[in-house]
This record gives structure tokens, C-alpha cells and sequence, in this order.
């Protein structure tokens, strides 16, 4: 499966032990992979899609000022 | 028909294209005054403690993360796509992810800082997230659809 970064250096993937967590709030989904070499965290990605936010600049309030 | 009181929706993207200027400030150069090029834009992770938000002015390495492989300042943002409009909105979205790769984030973080690395380190959004550790791995932001209602940054 090839080789993969880890704190112990480039390991050999089919070694370690895949945990996935999938979370998802009001802001956004977010999914953790953990790979653990027997039993010992050596990787923990994430993974952060983000949702649509309030980043708006309201003309309606701008025109309002203006005024 | 009447008239009504609106901002221009072209007057929205040409602020993220930089073609008014009220005031008198100074810029870096882009190159050329009839034809600039685009700015650089960065992305900074901050630690859960930190206190970035809307007075944020200037990217500041006061809580940025640290750790294995993350540089300070943070990575390039990827920017393809120029802003445009659709209705009334102006938006603009990063034209890839924001990746941090095979790091080791070991201070838990929940913010990221667009800036324009370009005009003097300017601060342009910030976004938070449910905070978050890294170890020996990849941080991935992926970024929203880049429409009028969804893009990262909108002028509606």
C-alpha cells in the first residue's frame, strides 16, 4: 500500500490501524483520521470543510449610512 | 419607473478588484498602474486562545500555531479564480484548498487568517472552525462552492 509520513518516520501503510471520526456543527464537517501503530497515535490528520458564513458586508446598511 | 437607492453590484467587485480608492494609502506596487497584477494572498493558522476577529487589521505572528513543518506566516492561498458577481453579490472564493502538510500541531487552533502578503501583510477575513490538533499530518481547509450564496468572502 506503500509508505505514509508518521512521527516515526515513512511507515508502511498496511501496518497501521485506520480510526475515522466525522463531525459535523453549524459551521462545518470535519473528519479526523488517526493511524495508530500498534496501539501508539503516530498520524492524526483533519479535515475541515467549511459551511457558508456570515462574511457579507451588508450594502443595505452602507446605503443606509450614505443616506 | 423609478429610481432607488442601491450600491452598485459593480462597485461591490471592483472593491475586491481594488478600482476605487477613497482615501489616499499607500500600496505596494502591482507592477504596472494601467494593467496590475493580482496581490498574493496567505493563510496563518492561530491557536484557540488567540483573539482574532473583526478588528484584526495585519497578519500578526502573536498565536499563530507552531509546530513541525508549518512556517510562520502560514501557506500560499491559491487564487485562480478573480472575483465576480451574480445578482447583487460580489464574492470570491480561494481557488483550491488551504493544506498544511504533514505537520505536527500540537497546540489546539480553531482560526485562520487571509491576508494580502503582498500590500504589507493586510488582514483580510478570519474564519474559525471547532478547534483542532495535527500530529505528522495534513490539515486540510476545504474551501465552499464560489457562488453568490456560499462563497468564502461576499459582498451582498
Amino acid at each position: 500500500m506503500g509508505l505514509i509520513y508518521t512521527t516515526k518516520g515513512e511507515i508502511e501503510r498496511s501496518l497501521l490501524t485506520e480510526e475515522v471520526e466525522f463531525k459535523a456543527n453549524d459551521q462545518e464537517y470535519v473528519v479526523k483520521r488517526r493511524l495508530y501503530l500498534q496501539g501508539e497515535l503516530v498520524r492524526e490528520d483533519a479535515h475541515v470543510i467549511k459551511k457558508p458564513e456570515a462574511m457579507t458586508v451588508e450594502a443595505a446598511a452602507v446605503a443606509a449610512a450614505l443616506a | 419607473m423609478a429610481n432607488s437607492q442601491a450600491m452598485c453590484t459593480s462597485f461591490k467587485n471592483e472593491l475586491l478588484l481594488a478600482q476605487h480608492q477613497f482615501g489616499s494609502a499607500t500600496i505596494s506596487t502591482r507592477g504596472s498602474l494601467t494593467s496590475p497584477s493580482a496581490d498574493s494572498f496567505k493563510a496563518a493558522l492561530y491557536v484557540a486562545t488567540g483573539s482574532l476577529g473583526a478588528g484584526t487589521t495585519a497578519y500578526s505572528a502573536t498565536n499563530e500555531v507552531s509546530g513541525t513543518n508549518y512556517t510562520a506566516g502560514g501557506v500560499a492561498v491559491t487564487n485562480a479564480t478573480a472575483p465576480t458577481t451574480s445578482g447583487t453579490t460580489a464574492f470570491w472564493t480561494p481557488s483550491a484548498s488551504i493544506v498544511y502538510a504533514n505537520v505536527t500541531l500540537s497546540t489546539a487552533f480553531d482560526a485562520v487568517l487571509i491576508y494580502n502578503s503582498t500590500q504589507s501583510n493586510r488582514a483580510v477575513s478570519v474564519h474559525t472552525f471547532g478547534s483542532q490538533t495535527v500530529t505528522a499530518g495534513t490539515f486540510t481547509l476545504t474551501m465552499p462552492t464560489n457562488d453568490a450564496s456560499n462563497a468564502l468572502i461576499r459582498i451582498a
